[in-house]
């Protein structure tokens, strides 16, 4: 098509004002980015339809709202529109309490309904943020990793010699169990047994922090040096029966009610089933450790989509909405002895399963985790 | 312990200090206990002192424990080893395996859990030779 042409085909009829609101319109909702106009206090005067879907408002509940206020509570006053046209990567929390970054641009509209305006154009950027977040963790990974097993080499060496020369001292110092017959303890020999008695329960609590040091090199390896699943196809059913057989004691010690509805009993998963298990009880873990005066425990799984899905619900306190972005990174912990490894681990392994994990939460109500698998169809049977 | 006669046993651990602490342990138990802290000397004192199992680190200064076990299954001792390893990877394991290890143990290991498997290996030896 000639220059000429294109001319020919232009429509060159003068716009009136109604038509350009119209067109106006049609082009800003049409549009797959969010645009803002608000007045130079950042009052919203338009929302497009995008910016509904990305932030969860619906222009009538933000109109007459600060920008700023509505979309950046609790987040550190960043220059938005200082800089002005300059294109700057801003993170806003959506209604439902996510964070949703754009990548914005800002203008100045000399007029809008006869004022000077503010226009606020963003790109959700949200996804390729998460992919950059991945692959940057990925990369700490790698090297935690090869940082991790030299340390752990260098960590466990001395554990091991701390624990053998426990149980040395043991030999040393406590005496084998009184025979049935000897005379009750008493003067010199019964304060001996009692000092004894003192050093075997100060070794046990050594030997249990030299526990408590395993345990975090031991998820430091597994988080750093993530081994390959073994997927394989398993009955659930039979694996949250065992599950639900382990926990059952420490529940009922915790004054805590289990509760499990399996009601998908004839399905077959692709997952590892030792990788599983280890979330699970992981995710019961936490649980449990959310409701300290106790409440109630309940496993659940079913069908959905074609999907397997496994809840773990408690009744504990629920998990702060400023937090909840947080809670899946490696080292971060609410609990004072947590390596804040545990979720990460989780989501991990049941990635590497071809799963996915999420929870809901509510403060004061609660929160479930649920874990979702693929199922594999039955014509494949077993 | 389940045999009549006392146990011998070949350690090859190149930390001194967990050496050391372990045979004591093993030695308050029943054992006589040998170590070598390289792979050479461990090598070197198999003819010698004839045992009747080893606890074989995978980490050595001038080898590896894998290498250790190969040059045993070589020359003919084949006597059960216990890999004990702060490398605790998916592929040790793997390899462990294939070099049909008798137990795989990671570090720290509890030190009765070693017992057992000591009680276990020297047991299945005795049994063998019966």
């Amino acid at each position: 098509m000639s220059a000429e042409e294109v001319v020919r085909h232009t429509d060159v009829t003068p716009p009136t004002p109604e038509r350009s609101e119209v067109v106006f319109r049609a082009l800003v909702d049409a549009a797959p980015c969010l645009m803002i106009i608000t007045r130079l206090d950042y009052t919203i005067l338009y929302f497009n339809r995008f910016a509904e879907r990305v932030t969860g408002y619906t222009a009538a509940e933000v109109l007459g709202k600060n920008a700023l206020a509505l979309l950046r509570p609790h987040l550190p006053e960043e220059p938005l529109g200082e800089e002005l046209t300059t294109e700057f990567e801003v993170p806003i929390r959506a209604k439902n309490g996510s964070e949703r970054w754009l990548l914005c641009n800002t203008e100045r509209l000399p007029s809008f309904n006869g004022e000077p305006a503010l226009v606020i154009v963003g790109l959700d950027r949200t996804e390729l943020k998460e992919v950059q977040r991945r692959a940057w963790q990925a990369e700490q990974l790698a090297e935690l990793g090869i940082l991790a097993s030299g340390l752990a080499h260098e960590i466990r060496n001395p554990l091991n010699s701390i624990r053998f020369n426990l149980l040395n001292v043991q030999d040393l110092v406590v005496p084998a169990a009184p025979l049935a017959s000897s005379p009750l303890p008493s003067g010199e020999s019964g304060r001996n047994e009692e000092a004894a008695g003192e050093v075997g329960a100060i070794l046990r609590d050594i030997a249990a922090e030299v526990d408590r040091l395993e345990g975090i090199v031991r998820d430091f390896l597994r988080l750093a040096r993530p081994e390959p699943s073994q997927i394989e196809r398993i009955d659930p059913g039979e694996l949250l029966e065992s599950v639900v057989r382990l926990v059952e004691g420490p529940c009922r010690s915790q004054n805590i009610e289990l509760g499990w509805e399996h009601a998908a009993p004839a399905v077959v998963v692709a997952a590892d089933g030792k990788q599983l298990k280890q979330v699970l009880l992981n995710l019961i873990l936490n649980a449990q450790q959310a409701m300290p005066e106790g409440g109630r425990l309940t496993l659940r799984s079913y069908i959905r989509d074609d999907q397997f899905l496994i809840e773990v619900t408690d009744t504990g306190a629920g998990i702060p909405p400023e937090i909840r972005p947080k809670i899946f990174q490696p080292f971060f912990s609410t609990k004072k002895e947590g390596t804040g490894l545990g979720l990460n681990i989780c989501r991990r392994l049941i990635e590497q399963m071809g799963g996915a994990i999420d929870f809901e939460s509510e403060v004061g109500r609660g929160t479930t985790f649920r874990i979702t698998l693929p199922v594999v169809p039955q014509t494949e049977g077993r | 312990m389940t045999s009549a006669k006392v146990a011998v046993l070949l350690i090859v651990e190149d930390d001194e200090k967990l050496c050391v602490s372990m045979q004591r342990f093993l030695v308050q138990r029943g054992y006589r206990v040998w170590v070598a802290t390289t792979e050479a000397a461990a090598l070197a004192s198999l003819s010698q002192v004839h045992p009747e199992a080893a606890v074989v680190d995978l980490h050595l200064p001038d080898g590896s424990g894998f290498h250790v076990l190969e040059v045993m299954r070589d020359q003919g001792f084949n006597i059960p080893v216990i890999l004990m390893t702060a490398d605790d990877s998916y592929a040790a394991r793997q390899r462990a395996q294939q070099l049909g290890v008798f137990a795989f143990l990671t570090k720290p290991v509890q030190p009765f859990e070693l017992l057992r498997q000591l009680e276990r290996a020297v047991a299945s030896r005795t049994m063998n030779a019966d």
